[in-house]
């Protein structure tokens, strides 16, 4: 689609970024789409599916429903009132806010988990890709003075300059040490960015939930908080991490760190 | 045709509400043009021109409600994709927005419709047809492309009119648009500087060659020029700190009845005119130093007439502009600080030994100290009893300061300075090591060489006789837990000064003056970190680190030991 | 006997029509509500609503939702409810219709209109 006066907000790091699910919109608070209701357990009667007929100026619930309950599944004009309200050409209400709603209804649903993964030694980790903004190289670190060992230092990216924490030592996996294959991945938690040490990037993949297990007692070293489970594929392992509990220290509020 | 009449009144409602729905009909359109498809921002705008369509209908404004009616099938088909954000349609939405407002003015002006929407109609339902490929429809597209040019341009001449007779003169702007020009102009800056360096050193080079001075003469002018641009852009982000100041009216009435106490607000200087980033955070720490002088430094109306002063007691809270500061006073006319009180509680509290010998002034400064006001101290209407340490850092995190002069029975005055902006600062850039560091240079009284020699230890700190001073100094390597300089006898150190104390930093280097923008480090980093306000980058990409002097202050007061050991926090 | 009606709609100026329409109705009084959340207040303040005027398009909560937290109560369920339409939203008011409202009338109506309907709605109950 294209779009004449859009500005590029695409990043001008070397490697790009990992494909992110593109985003449904969400229900707007004028509309009246199943989402928004409170009872989920009581869903909205159904208005009968296709049936996007033009109402008269008014009328009482019998007459309607009554008519609404005749005519079906049959799209089309039942009645025989003349439009009143439309001067301009017929404008085929199928211009309905709910198309999409309906055909969202239609979609399947297969429960996938989208991972963006890494390595740390020769372990595969992964973290949902929806947390991960981009993967970069590792450029200059600037070291920060009496910092905790985790946080190696702060990069400048494109303008921000953001922590890059040393996720081996958070995971009680040794040091990092800085080699070719280096990468940062630039995580954004709760509106916060934060860059990760690894030994190298891996892929972005959908593995279905089904091969996604508890972590076996393999994987003993690592605190069990930090991690949600292991997903099994084929040929390898994937460690999956909970980043939220990794970086709690991290993510603590303004106030409360800074009242230290 | 109705059976009502279309009153004045019901007219003046239609307009008031049909203005700003007319308003988000512009705003969402300058958004999409600007960032393209958003669904949010699509869905955002359907509500007022549901409203609109509604409004526009039972007042009797049939065409204006029909029209209104196809801007919302445009909306939709943009919004399931059915048609594209291309400069056409953006073309037609904006003349069409333009229209539609015109029409809707006339309408209100006359009492009834006197302009009819039919080309601007047209215009919509093309777009719409155009698109999905149906055949049953080409025949009214091309009917209608007959006559497009009189309609289209009567429109382009009335929206001009429009935009020029619009209610006021300004132009709405986004604060993130705004905050993101300032950074362009803060990396120009940057980049200005960087430029100025290589042309000053291309011209030393080449000391006959034209061709080098006259590149640092142009240098000069852009210069020139980028700096008055970053005025201009910090003078937009401006505005009056009216702003704060209008809700304390509200809140001394109320604290006052509260407290039975009969208190006078005087507000002074509110068209001050303050970064709006500042404006946003000096609320706070305002609120609060207002709720401590009225619950513990104005006496009740019977404890002021038995000293002697009028029932009524006054605050009064005055902000003045001083070359590039901004000064905010808070004075009331309560019962001032008593000096032993606070020697008593500080000493209560661990913050002050027994015998230590402090003069009042000084002792008066520890109200700002961490722990030293406690629930004790602290009412109901004081809130979260937010201590002045909290109010201090809040001040100082916009590198600002603040002093406290008091009479015991006379009153207090808070003095806030602040600086007029906070994102471009100048600094010193020192060197220690490999690494660079930046110097808030407002907080730096002088530099100068030393030979190691000179330095002498009493009480067990490293002292710096300067002229008929002594200035104790610390080594910035030391603070950081940096491997320490052994070459060399040659020492710089930076001065500091805060208020009347100074400190002396020693460093390797020093690398000259700068003017630096300041970018945010995320609260992971400044929290844990010591002595860190911020960040910048240099032209060179480079992050650089600024110093947080009053946290080296603050530290130098402190047990220095302490600083020795590493700040390891314990895993989550 | 139509004591009271509740107006509940996002537009101030539907509800200016709503009182010249209706404030020499049948002597009722009018009371007016900006979205569900509010209306449902004013049923919990108000002691003798007779009928709901009701909205469908409004912020913070819909007329939608409201119909069906109204129906829930006891209390309110036997208040005859009047969805008010706009053309292009039909779905919304067939919805209406069988979360239990009695009746609709769409905009731009005339006093008349909603005259007739509210008859013939509360000759009903």
């Amino acid at each position: 689609m294209a779009s004449a006066r859009k500005r590029s907000t695409k990043p001008r790091g070397e490697t790009s970024p990992p494909e992110l699910p593109a985003a449904e919109p969400a229900p707007q608070r004028w509309e009246t789409s199943e989402e928004t209701l409170v009872f989920p357990a009581d869903p909205l009667p159904d208005s009968g599916t296709a049936a996007r007929f033009v109402l008269p100026a008014s009328g009482t619930a019998e007459e309607i429903l009554a008519r609404a309950e005749m005519s079906g599944l049959v799209a089309g004009l039942p009645q025989a009132e003349p439009l009143q309200s439309e001067s301009g050409p017929a404008a085929p209400a199928t211009l309905s806010f709910f198309s999409s709603a309906q055909s969202r209804e239609e979609k399947t649903v297969v429960a996938t988990e989208h991972l963006a993964t890494f390595f740390l030694d020769r372990e595969e980790y992964g973290v949902d890709v929806k947390l991960v903004q981009e993967i970069i190289r590792v450029a200059q670190v600037t070291p920060v003075p009496r910092a905790p060992e985790f946080i190696r230092g702060v990069i400048n990216l494109r303008g921000r300059i953001i922590p890059v924490i040393d996720l081996k030592r958070k995971l009680g996996l040794g040091e990092f040490t800085e080699a070719r294959a280096s990468r940062v991945v630039v995580v954004k938690v709760k509106e916060r960015l934060i860059g990760l040490l690894v030994d190298g990037a891996s892929q972005v993949l959908k593995v279905p939930v089904s091969v996604i297990e508890a972590a076996p007692e393999e994987v003993v070293e690592i605190d069990a908080n930090f991690i949600r489970g292991v997903a099994k594929l084929e040929s390898r392992l994937i460690i999956l991490i909970d980043l939220v509990r990794v970086l709690a220290v991290e993510l603590r509020d303004a106030e409360e760190l800074t009242r230290g | 045709m109705s059976d009502f009449a279309v009153s004045s009144d019901l007219l003046n409602i239609y307009i008031e509400d049909a203005r700003g729905h007319l308003e988000a009909l512009d705003h969402c359109l300058l958004t999409l043009e600007r960032e393209g498809f958003e669904a949010e921002r699509l869905a955002a705008v359907l509500g007022p021109l549901h409203t609109l369509k509604g409004n526009s209908g039972m007042i009797g404004f049939s065409r204006i409600k029909d029209y209104v009616h196809r801007l919302e099938d445009v909306f939709a088909a943009v919004s399931e994709q059915r048609v594209p954000l291309d400069a056409d349609l953006f073309d037609k939405l904006f003349s069409g927005a333009s229209a539609l407002r015109d029409a809707v003015e006339r309408a209100v002006q006359a009492k009834a419709e006197t302009r009819d929407l039919l080309a601007e109609k047209g215009a919509l339902d093309r777009l719409l047809t155009a698109r999905p490929p149906q055949q049953a429809l080409a025949a009214p597209a091309q009917a209608l492309a007959a006559a497009p040019e009189a309609p289209k341009a009567e429109g382009r001449r009335v929206a001009a009119e429009q935009y020029v007779s619009a209610r006021s003169s300004m132009v709405r702007v986004d604060f993130a648009q705004l905050d993101h020009l300032l950074n362009l102009v803060g990396e120009l800056i940057i980049f200005r500087t960087k430029l100025h360096d290589l042309a000053q050193h291309a011209a030393e080079e080449s000391h006959k060659d034209g061709a080098a001075r006259d590149l640092l003469e142009a240098v000069q002018q852009v210069a020139n020029v980028s700096s008055q641009l970053q005025e201009s852009v910090m003078d937009i982000r401006m505005l009056p700190i009216r702003h704060v100041f209008e809700r304390f009216p509200r809140l001394v009435r109320d604290l006052s009845h509260q407290q039975g106490k009969q208190i006078e607000l005087i507000l002074e200087g509110q068209n001050t005119r303050v970064d709006k980033a500042i404006i946003d955070e000096i609320g706070e720490p305002l609120v609060h130093l207002i709720r401590n002088a009225i619950d513990h430094g104005l006496e009740t109306p019977a404890a002021r007439v038995a000293r002697g002063k009028t029932p009524t007691g006054t605050i009064l809270l005055q902000a003045a502009q001083e070359s590039n500061q901004v000064v905010v006073t808070i004075m009331d006319d309560g019962s001032g600080i008593d000096a032993a009180e606070v020697r008593r509680k500080a000493i209560a509290r661990g913050l002050l030994k027994a015998d230590q010998a402090v003069s009042d002034r000084e002792a008066i400064q520890l109200i700002f100290a961490q722990g030293f006001s406690t629930s004790e101290t602290v009412t109901e209407v004081s809130g979260r009893g937010v201590g002045l340490d909290v109010v201090l850092k809040s001040i100082e995190r916009l590198n600002g300061m603040v002093e406290v002069e008091t009479v015991k029975g006379v009153g207090t005055k808070f003095i806030i300075q602040l600086p007029l902006t906070l994102a471009i600062i100048s600094a010193l850039l020192v060197e220690v090591g490999d690494r660079t560091y930046a110097v808030p240079l407002g907080a730096v009284v002088e530099s100068l060489k030393f030979d190691r020699s000179e330095a002498h230890r009493i009480n067990g700190r490293e002292t710096l006789r300067i002229r008929d001073r002594l200035v104790p100094i610390v080594s910035l390597a030391d603070l950081f837990g940096l491997p320490a300089n052994d070459v060399g006898q040659r020492r710089y150190a930076v001065i500091l000064g805060r208020g009347e104390k100074r400190i002396g930093l020693v460093v390797d280097r020093l690398k000259g003056q700068q003017e630096v923008v300041i970018k945010a480090l995320d609260v992971s980093v400044s929290g844990a970190a010591f002595a860190i306000a911020g960040a910048t980058i240099m032209g060179d990409g480079r992050v650089v680190l600024i110093l947080d002097v009053a946290a080296l202050f603050d530290a130098r007061r402190q047990d220095k030991s302490a600083l020795r050991a590493p700040l390891a926090l314990a895993p989550a | 006997m139509l004591r009271k009606i509740l107006a509940v709609d996002d537009s101030a100026l539907i509800h200016q029509m709503y009182k010249l329409f209706l404030s020499r109705y049948k002597n009722c009084k009018l009371v007016s509500a900006m979205n569900g959340m509010e209306a449902l207040e004013k049923l919990g303040q108000e002691s003798d609503v007779d009928l709901i005027l009701l909205d469908i398009n409004m912020p913070v909560m819909n007329g939608l939702e409201f119909l069906q937290r109204v129906q829930k109560e006891t209390a309110y369920q036997s208040i005859p409810v009047i969805i008010i339409s706009t053309e292009g939203k039909e779905e919304d008011t067939i919805r209406g219709l069988k979360l239990g409202a009695k009746g609709y009338v769409k905009k731009p109506f005339q006093a008349s209109e909603l005259h007739g309907l509210i008859e013939k709605v509360t000759a009903a109950s």
